[in-house]
């Protein structure tokens, strides 16, 4: 069976695999803004960190108590030495958690890159800046960069792109967590290997029946474990689609072919809530149109300011539109709380239904 | 603690500043802007400028900053948002339970993004709220100096913030009057450099909690006369203390750093848990912050140069290296460091910088949690408990 098939090698990124891939070195990538074509271009072999429950969790004698999940967690294993066999590890000046990340990862003496990314993808004068800040590191950073080599990895992720999107249009005909699973494990191994995966899940569902439930968005920051889509499982609610920066944020859809692409890639991307201008508003609706929803929950991870903002906005945007909606906090993983407010929100989606 | 007599001087230039604030006359025009914003345009231009961060530690040193973040809260404002933000938000959307009702209604909003994330998103949440125009100057971050590319961005960002100003108020930048600013700016910083340096003497005749309460003119008012005129009068009391052998008034057993912004609501309840014990903080990092140097040549460019360069929008390697210089050119025999709650580019390194310099100059560090504007953050046994046995190890306690 794909699925399970695809499971059980999705599962595989949960080990650390750092080692190198053939003759390239790992770079492990902490931020989605970072499209992995660029690092690859350089050399190395692009892993995506994502944040996860893991323990123990080492970060109070390098974070501060009020730092969010997502810093703990990564901070966390590089105190645990599971990232010793990366090489590289790239940033991106998205929120201050990021950025201290970075502080933090090359005080510890790690060879790090950071693109000093704009918060503002609004104006000419921001994109120019931003093409600017990727040539650099592309021409100072002691790496071997070549336009040829970019190509040749422009080509192996438009592939993936093309499959992460198929596979997203399929998303209501497979277990919550499998989806989630599948997107990280993409991000996380050779675009060759994520490919085969992917292509044998796509042909798969194509044929499977859409699952019969209740069908919301899911918006806000990451998820870091599997509970909060097990949970949506048990409660029969289908994630129609989402803004999350682990997910369907870091996959708009279109292949890059150029240098100056990367640049407009990113501006064109579903807005990080750190962005200024960003058009999340319209994104909201877009997301909304595409998918009609049944409602939408909204995660947030404790401490982490740009969603906490951003929250506020989305709730007023929804209740003007009369969606109905949950917000969720967590500090990592779902707790019974979570689960008795969800089944809450699932009996008023029902009485909703019925009357 | 002995008074420094210029804080009278000091009340009348912040009053006089908040009271022309809000007397109206024909064609003036208000805006709010971050700490980090270059006012020098706007002073040319003759537009009023409004700080809600002030504003914010004013509410806070006042103890009436609770009621106003709890006013944020329940429009739907995380209570772990910046509470800053959440203080002088509470304080727009209901202005009678603010201090002077709040700041002013601001005809524009100016936000630089060079002293952290957050400020990119309370000034939208401002301008939604508000209906009022926002320009939003990026800054971003620089390791070391600006790179060109990012002086180029920024430059070209200040033009457009000119546009902006000239096309909304229908007045003209004159080159000579932002000149006339810079100059008087400048000025103003280097004294106000001199001021702190002023602490490296034993004894030394100022302490943090003065410089906080005396950092609110180079904030707001830089670039006039009255903000050179009080730091004038400041330095020479300073120099004739000196002159004098004269000290902050009492003991000064372990000379001290502090790094982070005040607890406004508790600024000299925490300085005397430390006093208590013969703890002096000679210097801190936060009113360093306005110690700027301009380059000579284009003002636009010098000015995006300058406003790059402000300590917390540079890297890991400037903050340890700027420590570091503090520690050791202020002779101090240990190094406090407020984890503020609120303020992130500030606080999420701090343990880390701790590392460093207990490895590099072995001198011990304390690391306080607290927060600058929320009092429900701040437990005084628990500090009281931390701050003593920090001092017996730097060895006030004997």
């Amino acid at each position: 069976m794909p699925v399970q098939h695809a499971e059980e090698r999705a599962l595989v990124w949960q080990e650390p695999g750092w080692d190198r891939d053939g003759n390239m070195p790992s770079a492990a990538v902490f931020c989605g803004e970072i499209l992995p074509e660029m690092i690859m271009a350089l050399g190395y072999m692009p892993k995506r960190v994502f944040p996860s429950v893991s323990y123990p969790d080492l970060s109070p004698v390098t974070l501060p108590p009020f730092s969010c999940a997502a810093a703990k967690s990564h901070v966390s294993m590089l105190l645990r030495g599971e990232l010793d066999d990366v090489e590289l590890f790239v940033f991106s000046d998205t929120c201050d958690t990021m950025i201290a990340l970075h502080s933090i990862f090359q005080s510890r003496g790690k060879k790090t890159i950071r693109l000093a990314s704009p918060r503002s993808f609004s104006t000419n004068a921001s994109r120019h800046y931003l093409l600017s800040e990727i040539q650099r590191i592309t021409t100072t950073s002691e790496m071997r960069f070549s336009e040829d080599s970019f190509q040749r990895a422009a080509a192996l992720y438009a592939r993936l792109r093309q499959l992460l999107s198929a596979l997203a249009e399929l998303r209501d005909r497979m277990p919550q967590d499998v989806f989630f699973k599948i997107n990280r494990y993409a991000w996380s191994v050779h675009p060759e290997a994520a490919c085969a995966v992917l292509q044998d899940l796509v042909n798969e569902l194509s044929t499977s029946p859409r699952r019969q439930a209740f069908r919301v968005l899911l918006l806000g920051s990451c998820v870091l474990g599997p509970g909060l889509f097990q949970l949506l499982d048990r409660l029969k609610l289908v994630v129609a689609g989402d803004n999350m920066c682990d997910a369907q944020r870091m996959n708009p859809g279109w292949p890059v072919a150029h240098l100056s692409d990367v640049a407009a890639l990113t501006c064109e991307r579903p807005p990080c809530p750190c962005k200024h201008g960003g058009g999340a508003s319209a994104c909201l609706d877009r997301l909304l149109a595409a998918h009609d929803p049944d409602g939408v929950i909204i995660h947030t991870q404790k401490f982490c300011d740009p969603h906490s903002w951003d929250l506020s906005r989305v709730k007023q945007r929804l209740a003007r539109l009369g969606v109905r909606y949950l917000h969720l906090e967590t500090s990592g993983e779902v707790s019974e709380q979570h689960r008795l407010r969800l089944e809450s929100f699932c009996e008023l989606l029902d009485a909703e239904r019925r009357y | 603690m002995s008074r420094l007599t210029s804080a009278n001087h000091l009340k009348k230039v912040m009053s006089r500043y908040y009271t022309g604030l809000r007397i109206p006359s024909p064609g003036k025009r208000i805006a709010w802007v971050t700490s980090g914003a270059p006012i020098e345009i706007l002073r040319a231009m003759n537009i009023q400028v409004a700080y809600p961060e002030n504003y914010a530690a004013l509410c806070a040193a006042r103890r009436q900053s609770q009621r106003l973040m709890e006013i944020a809260e329940s429009s739907g404002l995380s209570e772990d948002l910046c509470s800053y933000a959440r203080c002088h938000i509470g304080s727009v959307l209901s202005p009678q339970a603010a201090p002077w009702k709040g700041l002013p209604r601001p005809d524009v909003l100016i936000c630089c993004n060079n002293i952290c994330s957050t400020v990119t998103l309370w000034y939208e949440y401002l301008a939604e709220i508000l209906e009022v125009p926002l320009f939003f100057l990026d800054t971003p971050r620089v390791d070391g100096s600006p790179a060109p590319h990012q002086v180029a961005y920024v430059k070209r960002q200040l033009e457009d913030l000119v546009c902006f100003l000239e096309a909304r108020f229908r007045r003209r930048l004159d080159e000579q009057t932002l000149a006339a600013t810079l100059k008087t700016s400048v000025k103003t910083a280097r004294l106000w450099a001199e001021i702190r340096n002023t602490a490296k003497k034993r004894p030394s005749p100022i302490e943090a909690p003065d410089l906080f309460i005396a950092m609110a003119p180079i904030v707001v008012l830089r670039g006039t006369r009255a903000a050179l005129d009080y730091y004038r009068l400041l330095h020479e009391e300073l120099l004739l203390r000196i002159e004098n052998g004269v000290g902050v008034g009492r003991d000064e057993r372990v000379r001290l750093v502090w790094d982070n912004i005040a607890i406004w609501h508790a600024l000299f309840r925490v300085n005397q848990m430390f006093a208590t014990h013969g703890g002096v903080f000679v210097a801190d990092t936060y009113t360093g912050g306005w110690t700027f140097e301009l380059k000579e040549g284009d003002p636009l460019e010098s000015m995006a140069h300058a406003y790059l360069s402000v300590f917390l929008n540079k890297g890991f390697a400037d903050r340890l290296a700027d420590l570091e210089k503090s520690l050791s050119e202020y002779s101090a025999e240990g190094l406090v460091m407020h984890a503020n709650r609120s303020c992130k580019p500030y606080s999420l390194i701090q343990p880390e910088l701790a590392r460093q310099i207990s490895k590099r100059m072995g001198l011990p560090v304390l690391l306080l949690e607290c927060d600058m504007a929320d009092p429900r953050a701040y437990a005084e046994e628990q500090l009281r408990l931390r701050i003593e046995a920090f001092m017996e190890q730097v060895g006030g306690i004997l």
